[in-house]
Order: structure tokens, then sequence, then C-alpha cells
């Protein structure tokens, strides 16, 4: 295994994206049922189709990054999610918010969040996730729950041990996976560190102890819907993140915090598609950072 | 063993170095035209000479080598190191300088290195970061002292060869040779080649190539020939380049924590900043952040494209400057003689 920067190229940090992406993979088909595998699939060859349209030319397939926006983005959708939706989403990713910035390394938004909130904010009845076993999510019936305590709402077979049931565990394989990318240094750790710190520290200020207000402890929340997967994997995207270290950590903590705020105040269960992209936005005034920052040798 | 061709009698007399005096020794290595066989060119007899001027505390054999696929200079110490170190001996002989140090990178020269018994010596082994190879790194590196860059090392009492060099030089003061080929990293593969060779003559593929090794080489002109600061000549990647992704490595591994990234980005779009200057005067071509770019970008060339356009912005403004200057004198003296004839003009006469 090669873990020397020196011989890599976006296609190797792509196939290692796609082999950490493979645990998180695996738990999701296991604990849901088999419709996860056609989501996944529909949206990711939608990826690679509306990737060839776009340019014209199959050379560019060969970098993997519309795979990668393909599984990131049936990776998000529940898998109740028709399969026009899929499409829909990966058509949208590649064709509007990767190509029409002038594609990879251009586009100011993660596509794959583009694609999934445009989803998001087009059917929201049909990609409101329902677990098989459990009917709503565990973030679902925060959001709706009306005045329930905490503790009522989470004796509900939507809560696991330490999170939200099932995600608890597809979280964890993500994480896992996130800390292969890190061990073989395509990501810092500086990203999914903040990210996960901002959720963090944003869920335990506003944390009241289980009244009907509160929004769940950090633990719940860092174990809950999307949050290992867009910490290790879509925050880290390297082209729609700033590029100095100050600004990252803004960036990260951004989409932390955001997300929280995002699940304890809106009629939204998850945050992170929007708050990635609200993340974006600041992006390129992050970069300015640099310019007084560092002075020649 | 590299195969070389058998050489013709030697051309200058041989010379015992160590009963030699200095002055012979310098004027047999300028004699035979050694230059710096690193890729600066710089003659060594100059080096030499200005290091005896100053006064030296150390000669660093330099066989660190570190950009991305060249080995000839760790072939020439696994078939010659004796010659080097004899190189290096002369040197130190001629400086009056007993502090000899060989760096290296390589595991397997610093092992034969210590094998066998040279007490005089010693060799540091140091990483082979992209940027240990040159020169001022070289010397924080090892005695973790900075060289300002409006100084040379010689002024601070050290003195860095190649040591393709070193074994020129101890060819040329100890067999009286001049210095007609050298070990060249062609296509990832070493060999002795004469001086001279057309770098098309080597290709057997009509493919671009680079003259020098991947990162750090220049695109070789239709009729370039092998020269003595040849190490390498390397295929092209342009053709492989693909868009950046901003990863970020390149900043990462700058040895002169240039935003090397940012530096691409006003280069391509032909927006150069204010303000960016001094960094592309700053880089010192290293090669480190071609090597790690995962898209393949050539960013050296970008940057080279940067200095020499910084260069020439320099050269207009001073030009301007210059002219401001005159125009102002000119006009001065206009003045100066208008109000000589004015006074003149009503003067009134004597007679």
């Amino acid at each position: 295994m090669v873990i020397d920067r020196r011989q890599r190229t976006t296609t190797s940090v792509m196939v290692h994206v796609m082999v950490a992406l493979l645990p998180g993979m695996v738990v999701q088909v296991w604990l849901a049922d088999w419709r996860t595998l056609v989501v996944i699939g529909v949206a990711t060859i939608g990826a690679l189709v509306t990737e060839i349209v776009c340019t014209r030319s199959t050379r560019d397939l060969s970098d993997g990054s519309a795979v990668v926006t393909g599984l990131l983005i049936g990776l998000c959708l529940p898998s109740t999610t028709p399969w026009f939706a899929c499409l829909v989403a990966s058509i949208i990713a590649i064709a509007i918010a990767k190509h029409a910035f002038g594609g990879l390394g251009n586009n100011v938004f993660n596509p794959a969040m583009a694609g999934y909130g445009a989803v998001l904010l087009a059917y929201p009845a049909l990609v409101v996730e329902f677990d098989a076993i459990s009917g709503a999510t565990a973030l679902e019936q925060l959001a709706h729950r009306g005045s329930t305590t905490i503790e009522e709402v989470s004796s509900t077979p939507a809560f696991g041990a330490f999170g939200a049931a099932n995600h608890e565990w597809v979280n964890l394989a993500f994480a896992f996976g996130g800390l292969y990318l890190i061990a073989v240094r395509v990501i810092s750790p500086l990203v999914p560190l903040c990210v996960i710190a901002g959720i963090g520290v944003a869920a335990f200020m506003l944390d009241d102890g289980g009244s009907s207000t509160s929004h769940g402890s950090p633990m719940f929340n860092w174990f809950a819907g999307g949050t290992m997967l867009t910490a290790f994997f879509i925050a880290t995207d390297p082209v729609t993140s700033p590029s100095n270290r100050a600004g990252i950590v803004i960036y990260a903590l951004g989409i932390g915090v955001l997300a929280m705020l995002i699940r304890k105040y809106s009629s939204w269960p998850d945050g992170f598609a929007f708050s990635v992209l609200l993340a974006n936005c600041f992006v390129p005034l992050l970069e300015r950072i640099r310019h007084r920052q560092t002075s020649p040798t | 063993m590299l195969e070389r061709l058998p050489r013709s009698t030697p051309e200058f007399e041989p010379i015992d170095w160590s009963k030699a005096t200095a002055s012979n020794i310098l004027a047999r290595i300028k004699e035979a035209g050694v230059v710096g066989m690193g890729g600066a060119g710089y003659p060594a007899a100059a080096k030499l000479a200005s290091g005896r001027h100053y006064g030296t505390r150390h000669v660093i054999a330099n066989g660190v080598e570190c950009e991305p696929g060249v080995n000839a200079d760790r072939s020439l110490m696994q078939q010659h190191l004796s010659h080097v170190l004899d190189g290096l001996r002369i040197v130190g002989h001629c400086l009056d300088c007993d502090q000899l140090t060989l760096a290296v990178s390589d595991r397997r020269v610093h092992q034969s290195f210590q094998d066998s018994d040279f007490s005089d010596v010693t060799c540091e082994m140091v990483s082979d970061h992209p940027a240990n190879g040159e020169e001022r790194t070289l010397i924080k590196t090892i005695f973790n002292e900075s060289i300002p860059s409006s100084e040379y090392p010689s002024q601070r009492g050290f003195v860095v060869l190649n040591v393709a060099t070193l074994f020129a030089i101890c060819e040329a003061v100890r067999d009286g040779y001049r210095p007609t080929d050298r070990v060249v990293t062609v296509f990832d593969e070493e060999r002795w080649v004469e001086l001279d060779t057309p770098i098309e003559s080597l290709a057997a593929t009509p493919l671009l190539i680079r003259h020098g090794s991947v990162a750090t080489g220049v695109m070789a002109s239709k009729n370039a020939v092998v020269k003595l600061t040849t190490n390498a000549v390397a295929h092209d990647r342009t053709e492989l380049a693909r868009a950046c992704i901003h990863c970020g490595w390149c900043d990462d591994v700058c040895p002169r924590y240039l935003p090397v990234e940012e530096m691409l980005r006003t280069q391509q779009s032909q927006s150069r900043q204010q303000g960016l200057d001094a960094y592309f005067d700053a880089c010192f071509e290293c090669g480190a952040c071609v090597v790690v770019c995962p898209s393949t970008i050539p960013l050296l060339d970008w940057i080279r494209q940067g200095k020499r356009q910084t260069s020439v912005e320099r050269l207009k403004q001073r030009a301007n400057a210059r002219f401001e200057r005159r125009n102002a004198r000119v006009a001065e003296r206009r003045s100066d003689e208008t109000r000589a004839r004015e006074v003149r003009l009503h003067t009134p006469r004597k007679w």
C-alpha cells in the first residue's frame, strides 16, 4: 500500500475514498434493505452518464470523481427513494453543480450535497426517511415530536444504544472508513475533528437535560443521521473547502454548528446538506485569509 | 556496473595532490573546465577560489539526490565512491579544511560507506525530502545554520559540491582527464553518456522530452545536447495533467512555505495579483510540489513562467524609472539654459 503522497494521482485518491466508503455501505445495506443497493446503483450510473454527456468524452471518467459523487448521493438518500429522484439528484450534482461551474476543481458547491439538497427541496415527501423496522427515524421523531421530553421520545424503538437505531452502526462504520483515509494520508484529520467538535459543542450548549425543547446529547447527535459521512467524506472534499488552515477550521466548525442549528430549529430532520452548502458559500471569503497570514521566508 | 567507454590517454600531467599547492590544483580544475554538475553549472574553480578567500570550515559532498526518478549520483557513488572521496580530499586540501562531510540520502550508499573505513570523512544521512538537495537547505539540515539568500554559502564558511563534480575534480587533478562524459538517468535507467550527445538520439520514442528530471526539468529544445549539468532526461507528463482539485498538498510540501496553489491559480487565470512577486522569487525550484501533485500538473512550468514575468515587469519598471529621471534631467537642463538666455537678453550691453 502506498502511503507516500509522491505516488498519488487523482484516480488513486478517489479509489481510496471508494474503499473507505465500503464498510459504511455494507452496514447500511445490511441494516436497511436491498433497495439501498438500487438507490446507490441508480445514483452512480446517473452520475457516470451525466459526466459523459457533459464532457462529451470518456477521458474524465477515469479520475473517479463522478463515481464518488454518485456513491455519496446514493448513501445520503434513504432506501425508499424512487429511482427518478435518485436520477434527478445525480444529474443536478454533475451537470449543474459541477460542469456548469467549469468541471472538476472549479465547482463552488459540493456536487453530492447540491444534488441531494435539490432533491430534498423538490420532493420532500419522497425522501423523508422511514426505517423499514422502526418507522420514522430518531431525528425525524425529534423534529416533529410536539411537547414530549427527550426521555419519553427516546423510549421509542427509533433510538438505539448510544445514537439513532441502526444509524449508530452505519455512523461507526463510516467513521472507521474515515480513519482509514486519515491513515493513508488522503485527508487530514483537521476537517472531521472540527466538524465533530462543532456539532458536539453546539449540541452540548443546546442540551438542557432533556426538556421538550432540547435536542439530545452530543453523543446522540454524533451517531445519528449523516454526521460521520459528512465529517469524513463530504466536508473533506478538497475542491469546495478552503486551502489554508485557519479557513479550514472555521469552515468545518461552521458545518457542524450550522447542522446542529438546522436539526434543532428547522423542520428538516438532518441539516448536513444545507450546512455544507452554506459553508461552501463562505469558502471564497475564507480563501482570503492567507494573504495576511504568511509572508515569504 | 555501468558501462563506460574506455578513456584515451590523459590530457594533462597527473598531479600528486597531497604535495601540490592550492594554486596549482585550482589552475588544473580551471583548465579542465569542471563546473557544478548538480545542475547549476557554477565553475568549480571560482567556487573554490571564493572558499579560499572567505576561509572554509566545512566542505560538503552533496550526494543527496532527491529529484524523483533520478539515480545518477547514487549509481556514481556505488561505483566510484573512492574517487568521489578523493575529490573531496583534494578540495579539502586545497581549502585547508579538514572537516569533510559526505551527505547522502540513500541507505545503501550509507551502508557501503560505513562498511569501508574512511576515518577522515563523516557521512551524514538525510531524508530524501525533495528540498534537501538544495545546498542551503542541506546546510540547515546538517549544521543547523541558515544562510540568507543574499549570501553565498562560501561567505559563511561552507563549500558544497555535488558528488559528480568531485568525481570530475578527482579525475582532472589526480589522473589528468578533462570531463568528457557523465552518468545520466536516461528514462529511468542510468548510464554513462558522452557530452554533446544529442538528446534526441537518446530517445527511441517521439514523445516530448524534458531536459532534467520529470519534476524539475525544462522542455528540451530540438537540438539540445547532454551537458555537464544534465543529470537526467525524462519523458514529459504535461499530457496527463488534470484540473487542480485544490488538495493543498503542494502547499503542505513546499520547503519555503509558499502558497503554491494560489500562485498556480493566478498564473493560470492570467490575473496576477499584487504582492505575489516575492513568493515567485522565493521559489528555488526543488520540484517537491510537482512530485506530490495528484493531478500531475506541471506546477514548476507555471511558476517559472511567473518568475519570468516578474523579472520582465521589474526590468520594465526600472527602464521606466530611468526614462523619467532622464526626462526630468533634460527638462532641468533646458530650463537652466533658458534662464541663462533670459539673463543674457536682459543684461545691458557694456558698449
